[in-house]
């Protein structure tokens, strides 16, 4: 069985770099997608994933975890992500990297190559979503959050995050048609 | 699959694996930014637990209270008085004082059979003591031995065994954790001390701590615990395990070393209070063999298999409980071992379970039933065995497997 995340922030809180390193091995990867899928790039990605834990760990005297780790590190994540997208806008950049932008690190046989193709495909298709159909998408099958916590998130009504979710969904299934026919 | 849910699929399996540059430059600036807060505010990260426990006027009283009251009153009210908010904190602290173990020993005794699984409790039944023995390595899992005179589970850093010693019989696990054999297990002490913590901090109002002095002169912190049940009174489960069971946990700690010392469990029972388990010793890092942790089986072992589809699987699929346990017996008082095989999940039937059932007589077959939360049948039944002995209990029976069929699940 898996240590309690409760555990392992209670550790943190009292300085185990140990703890720390088990809840950033555990969630690195999924957090990672999680920021890629939203800025579409990988080292921007990075940034946000560094981030966030940094202020996990600055405001850990404070934290209280009440529900998963998981979700409130997902939430971090798309909130900063957000922020990131925010000031490259005013910058006067193009506020999602194109897809081609996902770093491909993995050179291998033909399924590996076709899988890089699909999963860039995923990636660009979503760079087209309005954002806060992304984020509900995202929140709801990477985070694993209830549409009334995406709700609570945002500050509207759990039925108008699952109609993001269903309109997301569909504006997906429109843009990848060759991949998802029945 | 529709569109839609292959959409959803493709979105929960993208993986943006991080590569090892990134991997080691991020978790290298995460633990340089801990550090440094560690450097900063040293005496926010090692809260006393004394000052944790101790910090308001009400709290001393309540703690004081504890103790008089646990001198004075009968367990059973030992956890009546005001809760705590640290019990948590301290299921914590113990954990991590046990995550940084090497090894350990702990005896302990317990009222069950001594030949039948581990976590089976019986009120009625004098102590049987157990041992647990964990060599804690690099990889979590470690190697450890549980042992009852019945029964030994062996896990050898890769796979669990258990030895079913009067049946000459051995099961191998898929899923080498302890809980597999027992939830309780304190071979994963500091898991338990985790769980705990979670339960206080979910339900504090079921929590009760206090300090005391033992007669060493050692300063004990002890952490009292209400585990209701929710199984009726008349359930035929009841108080058979813990879960089902409304029972009082005494959990005492070293408050120097955090580390378990005692643990005293007492299951409610019409206005009694039995104690049914009980820390007997435990000793940490120690020099243990490494001859633990290997199991020299006999060459003639029964080994428990999946129960396979047979040509006629269909005819056994169709058995109800009380079929499957008339069959069962039948092939017992015919000795027909290959008929019995087929309820058993296992290679063949060791000589002790021959001698034992062979030949007996079947006196009735009751009404199967159900209880508590147990996903199969029981079936009553009275036989004359071969010695002349009358015996009556309940045959436990399950069809979840993958044959679809009824396999014996106990009360032999």
């Amino acid at each position: 069985m898996m240590l309690e995340d409760r555990y392992l922030v209670w550790q943190v809180q009292r300085g185990s770099e140990r703890a720390l390193r088990r809840i950033y091995n555990r969630y690195e990867t999924h957090l990672l997608t999680l920021a890629t899928s939203l800025l579409g790039r990988t080292d921007q990605a990075e940034d946000v994933l560094q981030d966030v834990f940094t202020r996990f760990i600055e405001s850990i005297d404070t934290f209280t975890l009440t529900g998963s780790l998981k979700g409130y590190l997902a939430t971090c994540v798309v909130n900063r992500a957000r922020d990131h997208l925010r000031k490259k806008k005013r910058r006067g950049e193009q506020p999602l990297g194109k897809a081609d932008s996902v770093q491909a690190r993995q050179t291998g046989p033909l399924e590996a190559a076709i899988a890089r193709e699909q999963r860039q495909q995923l990636f660009a298709a979503l760079a087209r979503l309005p954002q806060e159909q992304r984020e509900t998408i995202l929140l709801h099958l990477q985070g694993g959050l209830r549409f009334r916590e995406i709700a609570r998130l945002h500050g509207i009504s759990a039925k108008t995050a699952w109609s993001r979710y269903r309109y997301g969904l569909n504006g997906l299934k429109s843009m990848l048609n060759g991949q998802v026919e029945p | 699959m529709k569109p839609e849910r292959k959409v959803e699929q493709m979105i929960r399996n993208l993986r943006e694996a991080p590569n090892a540059e990134a991997h080691n430059r991020i978790l290298g600036h995460l633990l340089s930014v801990l550090k440094e807060r560690k450097r900063q505010t040293p005496a926010a990260l090692e809260p006393e637990l004394r000052r944790t426990i101790m910090r308001s006027p009400i709290t001393k009283l309540a703690a004081a209270a504890v103790v008089a009251l646990a001198i004075a009153l009968p367990v059973s009210f030992l956890v009546r008085t005001a809760p705590t908010a640290s019990a948590a904190d301290i299921f914590y602290q113990a954990a991590e004082a046990m995550s940084g173990l090497t090894s350990f020993h702990i005896k302990v005794k317990m009222r069950t059979p001594p030949n039948d699984n581990f976590h089976y409790i019986r009120l009625d039944r004098d102590f049987t003591e157990i041992d647990f023995w964990k060599q804690c390595t690099d990889d979590e899992r470690g190697k450890w031995r549980l042992e009852s005179p019945g029964r030994v589970v062996v896990m050898d850093g890769r796979t669990s065994t258990m030895f079913m010693k009067h049946l000459n019989q051995v099961f191998e696990a898929d899923d080498p954790s302890p809980e597999r054999y027992w939830k309780e297990c304190l071979v994963e002490v500091n898991e338990v001390m985790a769980r705990e913590a979670q339960t206080a901090s979910e339900r504090p109002a079921a929590f009760t701590s206090s300090r005391e002095t033992d007669p060493d002169g050692r300063e004990m912190i002890v952490v009292a615990v209400e585990m209701p049940t929710h199984v009726p009174p008349d359930d035929y489960l009841r108080n058979k395990y813990l879960e089902n069971a409304d029972h009082l946990k005494i959990y005492r700690f070293n408050a120097q070393t955090k580390l378990l010392e005692n643990l005293e469990i007492y299951v409610h029972d019409n206005g009694r209070d039995v104690l049914v388990f009980q820390l007997v010793a435990a000793e940490y890092n120690i020099d243990l063999d490494p001859g633990l942790f290997a199991l020299d089986l006999p060459a003639d072992v029964i080994r428990s298999v999946p129960p396979e589809i047979l040509p006629d699987n269909e005819r056994y699929e169709q058995m109800t409980s009380e079929e499957a346990a008339t069959a069962f017996f039948t092939a017992c008082a015919e000795e027909d071992w290959d008929e019995l095989v087929k309820f058993l999940g296992q290679t063949g039937v060791s000589q002790p379970m021959k001698a034992y059932l062979g030949g007996l007589e079947i006196v009735s077959i009751g009404e199967p039933f159900q209880s508590a939360n147990y996903r199969g049948w029981f079936v009553p039944y009275e036989i004359k065995l071969r010695s002349g002995r009358i015996k009556k209990h309940n045959l436990a029976l399950r069809k979840d497997n993958r044959a679809h069929r009824f396999q014996l699940d106990g009360g032999i």
